[in-house]
């Protein structure tokens, strides 16, 4: 066995892999796309020059819900609760209907909110149904949430950049309604950053600034 | 010539356990291994030249989820110690899925630790502990690992 020629093949082989490495994928296997830690904030604004908004998320200290530790989302002054198990990112959501100036619980519980890791062509689903008696009548509540990894990209300043494409849909029925509202969004994560974009009715969104802890 | 070829070489296979430290333990939990190789005692340099292919399989916390590397390595090792220090490289097709859908690219490895030898006749057995790591040149990962391995010399 001639060790000259193997170096040489090896060095051939080496060569053509440097440069078909620029896919990253150990960048995007090894690196935490939802950071989340007490103190963590992300700071985006929208490109409308004539109308300039700004969202800030804050994670506070951990709180105690349904017997989860959730992290709560402070986003500019509206609370979400998010909580991390080994399938990804769940959040805590109550849909309540208001009877006599009462409100009312119809549902609550942990839905997926992104399956980690991200990976390119992954859907996920998750939804919570319920329904409760008030006074001889039904109401029915029902949350549902379908997210697509729909692709990644490389940036030039937050690396391999994931698109997720989410549809959120709440629906309470009464023997006398049916109030449904849909959502749709996108969201852009980066590695160990987090969501670095997000698009949804209100505009396009981009991070202006961030603290991980 | 074959059998001047033929002699001094052997063949081995390897196998063991890994535990994701840097990067990977985001998404993992432990991985497995193997290795075929086969290689040459270099006696000028006192030194042992392995080529082996073998692969490395990571369960993710998510139960959906795994990251498979398919590896092509060339190995050194002292030859004549009880304690050998190895030194590992190589080239990697990896792959990673979540509910059949599937991403794939490549990487380089590279592994050092240190083999205990047990010879019986031509046959060597050596356990090994070492650490190992991947990168794309933009992100490194990295497990230490145990293995055991049984050689046959010629």
């Amino acid at each position: 066995m001639n060790f000259k020629v193997i170096k040489k093949c090896f060095s051939f082989v080496f060569f053509i892999l440097f440069v078909n490495c620029d896919n990253h994928i150990i960048e995007r296997s090894a690196n935490d796309y939802f950071p989340l830690k007490q103190g963590d904030w992300w700071s985006y604004t929208n490109l409308d020059l004539y109308e300039p908004v700004s969202v800030v998320i804050t994670v506070e200290a951990l709180d105690t819900i349904l017997q989860r530790e959730c992290y709560p989302f402070n986003i500019s002054g509206d609370f979400h609760y998010y909580t991390r198990d080994q399938d990804g990112i769940k959040e805590y959501i109550k849909l309540t209907q208001n009877y006599g100036g009462d409100e009312y619980t119809i549902l609550q519980g942990f839905v997926t909110r992104l399956e980690l890791p991200l990976v390119s062509g992954n859907r996920f689903l998750d939804s919570l149904a319920d329904s409760v008696e008030f006074f001889g009548k039904w109401i029915k509540g029902r949350y549902l949430i379908n997210g697509l990894v729909s692709d990644h990209q490389k940036d030039d300043v937050y690396g391999e950049v994931y698109r997720v494409i989410i549809n959120l849909s709440k629906t309470i029925i009464t023997p006398d309604s049916t109030i449904a509202s849909e959502d749709y969004f996108e969201e852009y994560y980066a590695p160990g950053i987090g969501m670095v974009r997000f698009k949804n009715k209100d505009g396009d969104f981009r991070i202006k600034d961030f603290h991980i802890e | 010539m074959i059998l001047l070829i033929i002699i001094g070489l052997h063949f081995g296979i390897e196998g063991g356990l890994e535990q994701p430290v840097i990067g990977l333990d985001f998404y993992h939990t432990s991985g497995t291994n193997f290795n075929f190789n086969l290689g040459k005692n270099d006696l000028i340099h006192n030194v042992q030249l392995n080529l082996s292919l073998g692969g490395y399989f990571y369960k993710g916390k998510n139960p959906g989820y795994s990251l498979n590397i398919y590896n092509c390595g060339l190995m050194v090792k002292k030859i004549p110690w009880r304690f050998t220090p190895f030194f590992k490289t190589g080239i990697d097709y990896i792959t990673r899925e979540l509910d059949k859908n599937r991403e794939w690219g490549f990487g380089f490895d590279y592994a050092i630790g240190c083999q205990i030898n047990f010879y019986y006749e031509n046959i060597n057995i050596y356990p090994s502990f070492y650490y190992s790591g991947i990168t794309d040149f933009k992100a490194n990962a990295g497990c230490l690992g145990i293995k055991i391995g049984v050689a046959y010399e010629f």
